[in-house]
């Protein structure tokens, strides 16, 4: 290879034009090329080269079937607009889930599954589906679970695992010590219109808004604490530099040295995001590492991955968890979806228009919902309408 | 299938009626992607059922989303960076890693033995050194050639995909050019004179 100068080979090889000739000849190009080596004989030899060097470099790749692209589309269609193939094209995890579902149901199995599948957060996955009859529930370890038909629950568990405030009395600590070397998980589900705080074993605190799911070892037992959060969350970790804490999500996994912030990943958003109060978190997105400090904003787009990392008012992030909600200018297509999520109520937007209004101030989500809109209708020019439990958004 | 970026002049008005919900687009953008996803994604796996199974979860995810989705955004870009996150994810899901554990990213674009077929002795050691070199490439610098050489995208579309800078997109194909050319240069006793008429494809 080295017969020929270096130099005029390796700009040959990067010569778009010439590349786009060995690859994917026309016309126009052949024409270019031979007029180009009838002028410049001695360079013939030098085009062959190259024109091997590129050959080598492209991959051989087959391309699927007709019969497979089109059946591959029609499970795209078939997940997006068929109700009735919609049951046989679900992804396989969902077909596992539901499986765990009727064991779950059944009530045998749940507790071997939890403690087989202590160290795979992943398992998450399957018990999204469980049953909610719309009560806050917390699954324990053994198998048994307790739902609670208060609009919030305090969640305490003291430094040996034993919950407190008389919640789970079936629970002894004996049975910690079974489970010794694969933590004993609980998992606390807090549905729409609700909303709950965990104290955890090691003095962290959780704080968990509507719709939301934490799963977490009773006892931290490893040499990490691992937890997992489904929804969004505010976090006082409880500082340990032996035993470092990570927060999972199904998107991110956040490494985190006693600090303050807040993590929101509903499965029907568009994006994630933590946002850092206090204190020094690492965030894995993919590959990506990034470490935020305090008053900054990471937010994932989750289709494509895409990390962006700003500053932030924190305050319109951890509000919620006083029970108000903060808005800078925010997006009344975005106030809307909070509301939904924390009144469990169902909103229809009448008039596109409504989607371009911003909205500043602060509203009280511990007054009821009719309240809140009575304020944003005071401030925003719209109008509403509550019908049959949902409400309706209008232009004034 | 013809690479689509020959008539990207449609392609943005094709994703505008598409983010109106239009959903005969959706289904274009699908036929003219499809099978330039599923080569891409196999560089990342070699597993075929999974990568259309992220392919799948990519459109659906696409369609769900569209609303939230800009007018700006390229089709073509926008998929492959969605569809290589997708794979990444499912692969580090399907080895069950606990937190500690990064994916181990691996990029396929080595041909096999089998495949380099010519009827040229020379030609053939020649193009097999050169699988040999690919080999002592970096991930990143396999990607980008692969992007360079197989989909003839340009450094500023390299770039958008591996999501870097141009001067980087630049360098990665430069030096992987480079590292090749270099081990072909150390282990080749051959002087080429013979007119490489390998067909691609």
């Amino acid at each position: 290879m080295s017969f020929f100068e270096q130099h005029n080979l390796d700009s040959l090889i990067r010569d778009q034009k010439f590349f786009e000739w060995v690859l994917r000849p026309t016309e126009e190009l052949n024409e270019y090329w031979t007029n180009y080596i009838h002028e410049n004989p001695s360079i013939h030899s030098q085009i062959n080269e190259a024109r091997l060097f590129i050959n080598g470099l492209v991959k051989i790749e087959e391309d699927l079937s007709e019969e497979e692209v089109e059946s591959l589309w029609s499970t795209i269609d078939g997940t997006l607009f068929s109700q009735k193939r919609k049951i046989f094209s679900l992804p396989r995890w969902v077909a596992a889930a539901s499986i765990v579902f009727v064991l779950a149901i059944s009530g045998v199995l749940i507790h071997q599954y939890l403690i087989q599948h202590v160290a795979e957060i992943d398992y998450s996955q399957v018990v999204r589906l469980n049953p909610s009859d719309n009560e806050i529930t917390l699954f324990l370890s053994d198998s048994t679970k307790e739902s609670f038909s208060s609009d919030e629950v305090d969640i305490s568990y003291n430094e040996n695992g034993v919950l407190l405030n008389g919640i789970g009395k079936v629970h002894s600590s004996d049975k910690i010590e079974k489970y010794e070397d694969s933590e004993e998980l609980n998992q606390l589900v807090v549905p729409f219109g609700k909303h709950s705080n965990i104290t955890l074993s090691d003095g962290t605190k959780i704080w968990l808004n509507s719709g939301s799911r934490a799963i977490y070892p009773v006892v931290f037992t490893k040499k990490y604490r691992e937890i997992y959060i489904e929804g969004e969350a505010y976090l006082e970790v409880a500082h340990n530099a032996g035993q470092p804490f990570y927060v999972k999500t199904d998107e991110v996994k956040v490494k985190v040295l006693g600090t303050k912030f807040n993590i929101c990943d509903y499965p029907n958003d568009r994006f994630s995001s933590i946002v850092l109060v206090e204190g020094k978190v690492q965030a894995s997105v993919g590959k990506e590492e990034v470490i935020l400090t305090p008053n900054q904003l990471l937010s994932l787009e989750k289709l494509s991955g895409d990390v962006s990392l700003e500053n932030a008012n924190v305050l319109e992030y951890i509000s919620w968890k006083d029970g108000w909600l903060y808005c800078n200018k925010e997006k009344l297509e975005n106030i809307i979806v909070k509301l939904s999520r924390v009144y469990n109520i169902e909103f229809k937007i009448e008039d596109q228009e409504i989607n371009t209004l911003t909205l500043s101030g602060k509203l009280d989500l511990k007054a009821d919902c009719a309240e809140v809109m009575k304020s944003i209708a005071l401030t925003a020019p719209i109008k509403y309408e509550i019908d049959n439990g949902v409400i309706k958004l209008e232009m004034k | 299938m013809e690479n689509n970026r020959y008539n990207n002049i449609s392609d943005s008005q094709l994703w505008f009626t598409f983010l109106r919900g239009d959903k005969n687009a959706f289904n274009i953008i699908y036929e003219k992607n499809v099978q330039s996803l599923y080569k891409y994604g196999m560089n990342f796996s070699k597993d075929s059922n999974l990568v259309k199974d992220c392919i799948h979860d990519v459109f659906v995810n696409l369609y769900k989303y569209r609303e939230n989705l800009n007018e700006t955004n390229n089709i073509q870009y926008y998929l492959f960076k969605a569809l290589k996150h997708s794979i990444i994810k499912a692969i580090s899901k399907s080895r069950k890693l606990s937190p500690f554990d990064d994916v181990e990213v691996k990029f396929y674009y080595e041909n096999s033995i089998e495949d380099t077929v010519t009827e040229n002795d020379i030609e053939r050691d020649q193009l097999l050194l050169i699988q040999k070199a690919i080999t002592k490439l970096s991930i990143r610098q396999k990607e980008a050639l692969y992007l360079k050489f197989n989909l003839g995208l340009k450094y500023d579309e390299i770039a958008r995909v591996m999501d870097v800078n141009y001067q980087s997109a630049r360098n990665l194909v430069h030096r992987g050019i480079q590292k090749v050319r270099a081990y072909c240069k150390s282990n080749s006793v051959l002087v080429l004179f013979i007119y490489a008429n390998r067909v691609n494809r």
